[in-house]
């Protein structure tokens, strides 16, 4: 089962990720990211989908997680539940996601995905990603 | 490392910025090609990602010098508005309730929360910062004569900002964020330069207006798309640096010259974002005590940028040399006789702001002759613990109670955050104010009390 855990940061935020694949580690990634600023989202009612050209593990950290964002901020949605499938050449991600006038900011608002210290690759027979957001 | 790394504290405040990797950040700064003289660090120096809060570095520009996204962070020209005006405390508290529940009207905040959404104006704004927003009808002309770079910034192409930035942040000019954005209502507690703090416009016992924001999710996004851009032409410049947030190109790159346009065109959001809530903060106060905006005389002190990448020519060797000049978490402060200065200010030098936590002070300084740091000083506390330790040491609601037990009158964005911004969660500003000085980076010219805040 994967699972997160939050860094201590001084400025910003963060977390860590163990997951079993690869898609796993991606997807709790996001939905890490999300509950960093929302706890738990019972989201309904809206789906952010979109698909991603296979790259580097870290990259496709980084380009899962700006694009997550970047779509929530723009529609004003908070995030869900995340699914990350494997397609042809890339990855698919599908995101639950319900307005933001549904939910409560219980920590730092995020502004953006940084590239310190980003890892994303296998670790002791799992997978292991580390990512630091801009508060 | 190209260059030293230099950092301006005590040693109180260098033990702080030991106790987490902003040193180590402040050396790989010193990396970055075409890099001259110091990475230099302030005395509110904290861990950031890629650049320190709180660093300096200039580079050479056509010599291999390099612009760096990171050096100006995803909040491009974050910056600080102060105002002054015809009140005392004793008149704050008569209408207090009343101007904090004007305030609250019209200040909007809280992530992605939006308050203008013309695309007809935001183009302009793009183009003309600050300008935009005073034809448009906020605000004074004269506003324009004390922000830094009169409000709107050189080489900007609204054609630069992409699309996806347009979607995320177009809607929330005139908002203040979230996060450490705030408005706070202070007093003047304590003048230790007089000549500069008339000047100013300021004096002991007068009622300011301090506004904290920056360029929203529009400047977020601008960030965003061209580190990611940067970091897939770094090869072809054949740059390596020490850490990926520190993507950079050469300033004289085309892609160094479209992260300076679109990060003119986010800056020109802020310059207009602070003027616009500077507008709206006046018409509260005169909602909240039933008189008019002239008659409160909250003209503007100043406005300075503390996250901004300039081209500036400085003195290196004697030589004077064009400089990209990145300030991230640090502020523009230059000394007395600098053309850049608007002329009613010239003599005395440019005031520099520097916000502390709720409920502790703020400072004005001003820039001083002969600063060892490309004209630079310290932009705010500087934080000594995570969000989560703050939450972890008391509940918002704990922190609201003592503020307002301390005659703060407190209007959160959210209650449950406010312990992440709390006092304990900062540096000692009064300690980075006096640092700044005894380093030879801007003087103290006025302590700020604070009397009220509205939170991001």
């Amino acid at each position: 089962m994967a699972r997160y855990d939050e860094i201590d940061h001084t400025a910003d935020t963060g977390l860590t990720v163990r997951a079993a694949t690869l898609p796993e580690a991606l997807a709790a990634a996001a939905e890490g990211m999300f509950r960093l600023m929302y706890g738990e989202v019972s989201a309904t009612g809206r789906r952010i989908v979109f698909t991603l050209p296979d790259e580097v593990p870290a990259d496709l950290l980084y380009d899962v997680l700006a694009e997550l964002l970047w779509r929530a901020e723009a529609d004003d949605l908070a995030v869900g539940h995340v699914e990350v499938h494997p397609v042809d050449d890339g990855y698919r991600v599908e995101a639950a996601a319900t307005p933001t006038t549904a939910v409560e900011l219980v920590g730092p608002p995020i502004k953006a995905v940084t590239w310190h210290d980003l890892v994303c690759e296998p670790r002791d027979g799992d997978w292991f990603a580390q990512v630091i957001f801009d508060v | 490392m190209r260059v030293p790394g230099i950092v301006f504290a005590s040693e109180a405040l260098l033990a702080t910025a030991a106790e987490d990797r902003a040193l180590d950040q402040v050396a790989n700064v010193a990396h970055l090609p075409g890099i001259v003289e110091a990475s230099f660090a302030m005395p509110d120096i904290h861990w950031g990602y890629g650049f320190p809060i709180g660093g300096v570095a200039a580079t050479a520009v056509g010599h291999g010098g390099v612009v760096s996204p990171g050096g100006v962070g995803f909040d491009i020209c974050c910056g600080v508005r102060l105002l002054r005006s015809a009140l005392d405390e004793a008149a704050f508290r008569a209408h207090r309730e009343r101007i904090m529940d004007q305030l609250d009207l019209r200040i909007p905040r809280g992530l992605g929360k939006g308050a203008i959404a013309s695309r007809a104006l935001l183009q302009d704004v793009l183009a003309r910062g600050a300008h935009a927003a005073l034809d448009a009808g906020f605000g004074d002309r004269r506003d324009l004569d004390r922000c830094e770079e009169s409000g709107r910034s050189a080489g900007a192409d609204p054609d630069a900002i992409s699309e996806r930035a347009l979607l995320r942040g177009g809607g929330q000019l005139g908002s203040l964020g979230a996060g450490n954005h705030f408005l706070e209502i202070q007093v003047v507690d304590r003048i230790l330069d007089p000549p500069a703090a008339a000047a100013f416009g300021l004096a002991e016992g007068m009622v300011t207006v301090m506004i904290h924001c920056g360029s929203r999710g529009l400047g977020h996004q601008t960030c965003t798309d061209h580190l990611r851009r940067m970091g897939s032409a770094m090869a072809r410049h054949g740059i390596q640096v020490p850490d990926r947030q520190l993507a950079c190109v050469p300033v004289d790159s085309p892609e160094g010259g479209s992260y300076l346009a679109a990060m003119a065109a986010s800056a020109n959001f802020a310059w207009a974002n602070r003027h616009i809530l500077a507008h709206e903060a006046r018409a509260a106060f005169a909602a909240g005590t039933r008189s008019t905006v002239a008659a409160l005389e909250m003209d503007l002190v100043y406005d300075v940028a503390h996250n901004l990448a300039k081209l500036e020519t400085h003195e290196i060797d004697a030589v004077p040399t064009e400089l990209c000049v990145h300030r991230k978490g640090a502020t523009r402060a230059f000394g007395p006789g600098d053309p850049a200065l608007p002329a009613d200010l010239r003599a005395i030098g440019q005031p520099v702001l520097v916000p502390g936590s709720m409920g502790t002070a703020s400072w004005v300084l001003r820039g001083v002759e002969g600063n060892p740091a490309f004209g630079s000083a310290a932009h705010g506390a500087g934080r000594v613990m995570s969000r989560k330790q703050a939450q972890r040491t008391e509940t918002g609601r704990a922190v609201r109670s003592e503020l307002e037990a301390g005659g703060i009158a407190v209007r959160p964005g959210s209650v449950r955050l406010l312990s992440e911004e709390a006092p304990y969660a900062y540096k000692d500003v009064d300690a980075v104010a006096e640092v700044c000085e005894l380093a030879g980076l801007a003087a103290r010219v006025a302590r700020l009390r604070p009397l009220g805040v509205v939170k991001g």
